[in-house]
């Protein structure tokens, strides 16, 4: 496991871990327009991150699965394996 | 009682209610509801404000600081 | 409506095995206050909800407690692996064992299977809101019993996040039941349960 795909994987936690805390505060404040400033600045911030993790390391979603000769998605470490 | 009414009417259950309506706690002046009522639990609504940095807050399990409530009991809790 | 992405909400990497925590921990996957039931709880509530943006706030809720019924889970995995039958033997883990292997099954620290017992979905809005702080604060205090009895940083680590969670779910909960109160009589809460009854609206 590189130090790279440990960072890539780290920052995609984080920021998508913000979101999920906005999230739940939009939800109880769908009204309050300083929190919707910061999702949309976090939004675009993941989505940046995000692409750039699946180009480099693999898919997080199974929609992007890329490999045309083989089933990779089940191939790669499973999370709860404690590897990444 | 001193106690904030919103402006509702009543309408049959199975009525359509378009959007979220906006309530006396999306008011940015309201700060709290002037006083609780009897026989009803409350716990005030929290302000957007003080929020970690990215890692700090991953780390803590929230964004918001004045949510960051620890536990302090024995056994090596705080590390 | 669910989808997943290929990662933990928050990493578990433990190096040391512990079959005598991991018997503890489970809890916390399969017992009255674990992660299974809060999300059970919040996502049968929702449907009969007649306020939208609480139906969503227990769906968004109820999804992120699947998610943390897998940070337990893999914390109980990554406990139990490689145990060589003196571990087991003397670990205290030897009764679920004989059952389970090193499987994961869903049970109580004490033993009692899950079941839905553990949860209540009583169609009031202000009662399931109830049921909800209430939840939240007996997982709450679940982990502080956790807390106390562990000082390996590995598994301290996901268990503090995982505890920080259930005072946010609280305090959101707490809002949800203020959005509750606003949209009903103040000069009596009572008359009416919005999920049966005639509705409140806004003019």
């Amino acid at each position: 496991m590189s130090d790279n795909k440990c960072d890539a994987m780290k920052n995609l936690l984080e920021v998508s871990f913000a979101l999920d805390d906005l999230r739940l505060f939009l939800d109880t404040h769908p009204y309050e327009k300083e929190a919707i400033s910061c999702y949309q600045l976090y939004k675009d911030q993941r989505n940046k991150v995000l692409e750039e993790y699946e180009q480099t390391f693999g898919p997080i979603l199974s929609y992007n699965v890329n490999d045309e000769n083989q089933w990779t998605w089940v191939e790669s470490p499973w999370p709860w394996e404690g590897e990444v | 009682m001193d106690i904030y009414q919103a402006d509702l009417t009543i309408v049959p259950k199975d009525c359509e209610i378009q959007g979220i309506p906006k309530l006396p706690c999306d008011e940015p002046d309201t700060s709290e509801l002037s006083m609780p009522a009897l026989g009803m639990a409350y716990v005030p609504a929290q302000r957007f404000r003080e929020l970690y940095d990215l890692s700090t807050g991953f780390r803590t399990g929230t964004i918001f600081k004045e949510l960051d409530l620890p536990f302090y009991g024995i056994g090596g809790t705080l590390l | 409506m669910w989808s997943y992405e290929r990662r933990l909400q928050y990493p578990v990497k433990i190096t040391k095995p512990n079959p005598k925590m991991a018997q503890l921990i489970i809890s916390q996957f399969g017992g009255p206050d674990g992660e299974l039931a809060a999300s059970m709880r919040y996502l049968s509530q929702r449907y009969s909800m007649p306020y939208k943006e609480i139906a969503g706030l227990l769906t968004d809720i109820g999804t992120e407690e699947l998610a943390h019924m897998e940070i337990i889970s893999a914390i109980v995995f990554q406990l139990t692996k490689n145990l060589s039958l003196e571990e087991i033997k003397t670990g205290g883990f030897d009764a679920y064992y004989i059952d389970h292997t090193t499987a994961l099954w869903p049970q109580s620290a004490g033993g009692v299977p899950f079941n839905a017992c553990f949860f209540q979905s009583k169609g009031d809005v202000l009662t399931d809101l109830h049921e909800d702080l209430a939840a939240e604060q007996k997982a709450r205090t679940t982990y502080d019993n956790i807390l106390r009895l562990i000082t390996d940083p590995e598994i301290v680590d996901p268990i503090r996040f995982l505890r920080e969670r259930e005072i946010i779910h609280y305090q959101r909960f707490g809002e949800a039941m203020v959005r509750v109160q606003e949209r009903l009589d103040s000069k009596n809460f009572y008359a009416l349960n919005p999920e049966i009854d005639k509705l409140m609206v806004n003019k």
